[in-house]
């Protein structure tokens, strides 16, 4: 019923580089993108399971 | 609008995260960003005009051939620099707040109009019932789902 948005967050962990990395350089350059549709980011368990993605 | 945000992604090594619900994106550039010298105009201006113009360029291969773009769309945008990480996730988590609150009353506003309210009346019913006593609305027999 309550949908929560969608995040897309680039991440070093995981598997490698995946098909919606480009090649626009920077600091994320080399990191998986990860999308999801469910995520609660008001909550801490995202955030301590992607501890690294706004380094 | 997902396929649009990945495309800027893609584009923009930068951006290291984005949120977005209804009708806006949010993406967020690390500290250490140098896009542009961090200049905001120019940040600002191409990653809202890279995700207009992916809107249109992918708006066939998701919609199908049957249903053209009735109009061109746009969008606007903005800058803002927080301070600190928690600055961040204090304004991700208002703009998920504010997901849940329109889920909220697009929920009960067509279930209003399923059982039976105009429009108009669905629209009246909602604006003087606040956003936390919706589900109570939603439980009322005559728009029960």
């Amino acid at each position: 019923m309550f949908r929560k948005g969608t995040v897309l967050v680039r991440t070093a962990k995981g598997p490698a580089a995946a098909a919606a990395e480009g090649e626009g350089g920077g600091s994320g350059k080399g990191k998986r993108v990860v999308l999801t549709l469910h995520d609660d980011i008001i909550g801490k368990a995202f955030w301590d399971h992607y501890d690294d993605v706004l380094l | 609008m997902n396929r649009c945000a990945q495309a800027v992604l893609a584009e923009f090594g930068d951006v290291v995260f984005a949120y977005g619900e209804s009708d806006e994106y949010s993406f967020v550039l690390g500290r250490s960003a140098a896009l542009y010298g961090r200049r905001t105009s120019k940040i600002v201006t191409s990653i809202c005009s890279s995700f207009t113009a992916h809107y249109v360029f992918l708006w066939a291969q998701v919609m199908g051939p049957d249903t053209p773009l009735l109009a061109p769309p746009s969008f606007d945008g903005r800058a803002v620099c927080y301070p600190s990480l928690d600055n961040i996730r204090d304004y991700l988590s208002w703009r998920q707040a504010d997901c849940h609150i329109n889920n909220l009353y697009n929920t009960c506003f067509w279930a209003l109009v399923h059982g039976g309210a105009t429009a108009q009346e669905a629209h009246a019913r909602l604006s003087v019932t606040a956003p936390c006593h919706h589900c109570v609305v939603l439980s009322q027999p005559a728009v029960s789902t």
